[in-house]
């Protein structure tokens, strides 16, 4: 017979793969919580440096610390994974080279006891502060108090509901509900995805002002890569994945009342990249874009659209004739 | 004579339909070294017909008359004879798992605690049988040992050890901690909340405490009799927070730590009394809370880091106005109007003309027009 007993209060969920220098922070104020009803789960996805060792020390350090070892199949199936072996009301993501406010458990769960919310979005930091951060970055993980009784667009367009997920708490009923869990087969933006397929289905979202989360937002080396990483390969994922969402909306229903939204955010998300990064085609990009939204049949919103979508939709046109 | 390892107290008022069902939950417990104490307080409808033949039958179990109807005299005057290692209580029309106390003790041997406890059923035998169980622990809390006193850095965590609901018979007590610290329940007349003192200062003074995972005894929900379902003793929880006053004044150091975890209790469980008292005597109950929980901020014991947002607001509504409460309906998160946008005045106001510039800037003017007009609408709509 299964064991009767409570959940733990709050999981986290830490999906790991090579970080042997940042996990062992990450751990240290995950087990130093203020709050003691949590269970961390570590998802060790393959790691080749020592990190699975780590894991392991901290596993026999706290009976709390549950670690999955795993062959690599990226950072969704590890989350998944952790999902699946957690068993907490509520859960926090927290990526392994980050790390948490000691008093971050205590706040989300003081927060979910006094308004009966499903999503709970804090604030955070970004570590280091030197270089200075991207604008978008630095204000994109700072929060202001409000509370949502059910879902409306304006949440998506909300500081902190997209696209950092570790900003999120999730009430364990509302993925259950949903049915969505991270797509094991999309490696860039399934945080985006996973936040499009939930949130609209949560009953009441609170946003916090507390700064709860440190975000390591660049580490060695990892600055120079985004730098000459393949923005046309990049942007391309976005295209695509704006396709998926699509069609899920469309499926669910959610379009009819937020179409025009959708497509507002669309253009808003993609857009501004083909007029500023140098890419290399620019108009197959901005012809593949028109062709995702005009296929799903969202074109009809266009008339819809506020001045500035508006125009960044135009823009588009212009760029796929060339 | 060897000590037992528990001492079982079973107090026992006219109990006769259930008294059965009960003893050989007891006496058939896996746990064999055990000493039965059924203090009985003057049935008159058979209950000590059934307890003398039990005591008859198995050398273990004594039957012992208290000459007052109190469920805390009851069950101080057996604590006071028991002389067993542990200490436990069986309510009479309750029963138990068959190895609730072997776990208990298990437990409570191999950590060395004062007192461990763990979750039950409640249970329905009519209309139908119905076995719901109530566990009282994670896997998580449950691998540990706690000085509930000192072992928290949350304070609502501290609350909900203390909130756990007052069962004190799912528990056992080390007859040696008890002892020392002289614990004893409320002689109040009748069977009145007198778990509600013990249970706190039990967990006030308790340096090793566990809880486990298991439920192990069925708590009876439909008897009639049982004080839960009489809504005539009003203030019995009064006295028993009058208790808890009296014990933390005797006891300044525990009292600087405890002011703010009773506050939150006490607010918890005068809700609870009122939401179960007839509408007519409601209000009356309201005022009396009403002035205790003034003094209570007055003196500064109330401390809003054990409430969470809304009930603090309630907590407050109450003291300024009990009418008014008892009309929002009790307790409950709409019961107040919690403002969710933090920022007043001049600060508001000019976020609200800072994003209007922002939006007409973005949007154009006509869609800002259009926005502040629908976002009027939806706060008319929601008032």
């Amino acid at each position: 017979m299964k064991s009767l007993c409570l959940p733990p209060k709050i999981s986290i969920i830490i999906p790991v793969y090579n970080v042997e220098n940042y996990i062992a922070k990450c751990l240290d104020t995950c087990i130093a919580q203020t709050l003691y009803d949590i269970e961390i789960v570590c998802v060790d996805d393959g790691s080749t440096d020592g990190s699975g060792r780590i894991l392991d020390h901290y596993a026999a350090l706290d009976n709390r610390v549950k670690v999955i070892h795993k062959q690599n199949a990226g950072v969704s199936a590890a989350r998944n994974d952790g999902i699946r072996a957690s068993s907490g009301t509520w859960l926090m993501f927290v990526d392994s080279d980050d790390y948490l406010a000691l008093n971050a458990c205590e706040v989300v769960w003081k927060e979910s006891l006094s308004n009966s919310s499903e999503l709970i979005v804090h604030g955070g930091y970004l570590v280091p502060d030197y270089p200075k951060p991207e604008s978008w970055k630095y204000w994109g993980v700072i929060t202001d108090k409000k509370y949502y009784r059910e879902f409306e667009f304006r949440v998506l367009e909300e500081r902190g509901s997209n696209p950092f997920l570790w900003l999120q708490a999730f009430r364990r009923d509302l993925l259950e509900r949903t049915g969505v869990w991270f797509r094991e087969d999309i490696s860039f933006g399934e945080d985006i995805i996973f936040q499009f397929e939930n949130l609209p289905f949560a009953k009441g979202i609170s946003f916090i002002k507390d700064r709860l989360y440190y975000y390591r937002w660049y580490r060695d080396g990892s600055l120079m890569k985004e730098a000459t990483a393949d923005l046309d390969a990049r942007t391309m994922r976005h295209i695509l994945n704006i396709g998926i969402l699509a069609d899920y909306w469309l499926e669910h229903g959610l379009m009819e009342k937020y179409g025009d939204r959708f497509l507002g955010w669309a253009v808003g998300f993609v857009v501004p990249d083909l007029e500023q990064l140098e890419l290399k085609d620019p108009k197959a990009l901005a012809s593949a874009l028109k062709e995702t939204l005009e296929s799903r049949g969202l074109d009809k919103f266009r008339a819809k659209l506020p001045r500035i979508p508006s125009r960044q939709y135009r823009k588009m046109v212009s760029l796929a004739k060339g | 004579m060897t000590t037992p390892k528990v001492s079982i107290i079973m107090p026992s008022l006219n109990v006769g339909p259930y008294i059965e069902e009960c003893m050989d939950s007891v006496i058939r417990q896996t746990l064999t070294d055990i000493e039965v104490i059924c203090v009985d307080a003057g049935s008159t409808d058979g209950t000590v017909e059934i307890l003398n033949r039990y005591a008859e039958q198995d050398p273990r179990v004594r039957v012992v008359h208290s000459d007052r109807k109190s469920y805390g005299y009851q069950v101080n005057l057996g604590f006071s004879m028991a002389q067993g290692e542990y200490l436990g209580i069986v309510e009479t029309d309750d029963f138990a798992e068959p190895s609730m106390f072997e776990k208990l003790y298990a437990a409570a041997k191999a950590d060395d605690l004062d007192v461990c406890k763990a979750g039950f059923y409640f249970y329905w035998s009519k209309p139908e049988v119905k076995d719901e169980p109530s566990p009282i622990a994670s896997e998580i809390t449950a691998s540990r040992v706690f000085c509930p006193l000192t072992d928290f850095q949350v304070p609502l965590e501290q609350v909900d050890f203390f909130n756990i609901k007052p069962s004190i018979w799912s528990a056992i007590y080390r007859r040696s901690f008890i002892e020392e610290h002289q614990i004893r329940l409320n002689e109040t007349p009748g069977a009145s909340f007198q778990d509600t003192a013990f249970n706190f200062k039990v967990w006030a003074l308790a340096q090793r405490v566990r809880l486990l995972t298991d439920c192990v005894l069925h708590y009876r929900q439909d008897n009639e009799q049982s004080s839960v379902n009489n809504p005539g003793k009003m203030y019995c929880l009064c006295d028993e927070y009058e208790e808890i006053d009296r014990f933390l004044d005797a006891n300044p150091v525990l009292k600087g730590r405890l002011e703010g975890v009773k506050v939150r209790l006490k607010y918890d469980a005068y809700i609870w009394n009122c939401n179960r008292l007839e509408e007519s005597l409601r209000l009356d109950f309201l005022k009396r809370a009403s002035e205790e929980f003034r003094r209570e901020l007055d003196k500064g014991y109330a401390d809003r880091n054990y409430f969470i947002t809304y009930k603090w607001k309630c907590f407050l509504l109450i003291i300024q106005d009990p009418e008014k409460f008892k009309e929002k309906g009790l307790d409950g998160i709409w019961a107040v109007d919690i403002d969710f946008d933090e920022d007043t005045g001049f600060i508001r106001l000019w976020k609200k003309i800072n994003g209007g510039i922002y939006c007409i800037r973005d949007h154009g003017f006509s869609y800002t027009v259009k926005l502040g007009l629908d976002k009027l609408k939806e706060k008319r709509n929601r008032e």
